[in-house]
């Protein structure tokens, strides 16, 4: 009987907080209501969990200061610029993306100072750079071309244009001839 | 703070009125903050986390449906924000250890004294809970959430949160009244 007894208690402690909530269906709630009245194991654990509830609502209460709610609430509600790091971590602390805004603020100081040293340094003349040898081997081929079209040059002018002219002619002549021969007329 | 006035400050949050969000978070202020100072174990981070929950249910409160009480629906989202951070951190050994912060009392010496007292022993005690009581009995006390609002928020089944309830209630009993003793 005791142990059916302490069984039910137990079985009480475990749907202590549904009865509570008044979530338990009404049959369930009617019969621990007429249990608690006849236990009083059950009625003073009842009572117990009740008090521990409302202290430890009492005594867990914090507040904080009007102004830091105030400037909370108007931090919550402005409209967001748009921040790199808070589109990189939006789930970073403060902290990191303050960090990561740092990192990146000296890479791009760092950046921008290449810049301006490799814009403002005297940078090396490509021409310069091609060796003296293949200088050397452009300029001999270059020349011999040159030399070449000049001779060609030398040659045309040098030729008889007169005794070119005559041997044209009687081909010309030679030609009408043969033709004479095979006219109709 | 009745159920309509409620209603209506939600109303003109939806609208744009940013007075209105903060009359209307200023009814929970003292629990949510409670609730996340508890959880997290320090003011700063506490109030990282109060920061966030404001921005966030300032950008959500167009999608909050009157279906689910409001209490409840913020309490979510601080609740989701605290664990993101906690699991971001892996704080979770870390802010077990940590001790409270001094706190204000009323004027009267003894009552002061008594309060002082009872409080140090239920702070200790919610202090030294294993995280999930810790997490289930905050959202309890603070949040005054149902068990079944609790099981939703934490996404773990309605036996599973009572039996965390009945092991930290069972915890911070034994330390309250033992030493009473």
């Amino acid at each position: 009987m005791i142990n059916d007894e302490n069984m039910i208690c137990s079985e009480f402690e475990k749907e202590v907080y549904l009865y509570l909530d008044n979530d338990l269906l009404t049959d369930r709630k009617e019969y621990w209501k007429q249990h608690v009245v006849n236990c009083k194991t059950c009625s003073s654990f009842i009572s117990e969990v009740e008090i521990i509830l409302d202290q430890a609502h009492v005594e867990l209460t914090e507040d904080m200061f009007d102004a830091k709610f105030n400037a909370m609430v108007k931090k919550a509600v402005q409209k967001k610029e748009f921040k790199i790091a808070e589109w990189l971590f939006p789930q970073g602390t403060a902290k990191e993306k303050f960090a990561f805004s740092l990192k990146l603020a000296v890479v791009g100081v760092l950046a921008t100072i290449a810049i301006i040293i490799s814009l403002t340094t005297r940078q090396p003349n490509t021409v310069k750079t091609i060796s003296n040898e293949l200088l050397d081997w452009e300029g001999k081929k270059v020349t011999s071309q040159i030399n070449e079209i000049k001779n060609t040059i030398d040659m045309i002018h040098e030729d008889n244009w007169d005794r070119q002219m005559i041997l044209l002619d009687q081909r010309m002549k030679a030609l009408e001839n043969k033709s004479d021969k095979f006219s109709f007329n | 703070m009745s159920t309509t006035r409620e209603q209506t400050l939600i109303e003109n949050c939806r609208n744009g009125e940013t007075t209105a969000f903060g009359q209307l978070i200023k009814i929970y202020r003292k629990q949510l903050f409670s609730y996340l100072l508890k959880l997290c174990g320090n003011r700063e981070d506490a109030e990282d986390l109060f920061q966030e929950t404001l921005i966030k249910s300032w950008k959500g409160i167009s999608k909050y449906s009157e279906l689910q009480k409001f209490s409840s629906w913020l309490f979510t989202i601080a609740h989701n924000t605290a664990m993101d951070k906690l699991r971001k951190r892996n704080k979770e050994a870390m802010i077990t250890e940590t001790e409270p912060d001094e706190l204000s009392h009323a004027n009267d010496p003894h009552k002061e004294l008594i309060g002082k007292e009872i409080r140090n022993k239920i702070q200790k005690a919610v202090d030294i809970l294993p995280f999930k009581q810790k997490e289930v009995f905050l959202l309890r006390v603070n949040g005054e959430m149902s068990f079944k609002e609790i099981a939703q928020v934490t996404n773990e089944p309605l036996n599973t949160v009572l039996s965390h309830m009945h092991y930290s209630v069972k915890k911070i009993k034994r330390l309250l009244w033992s030493e009473n003793d």
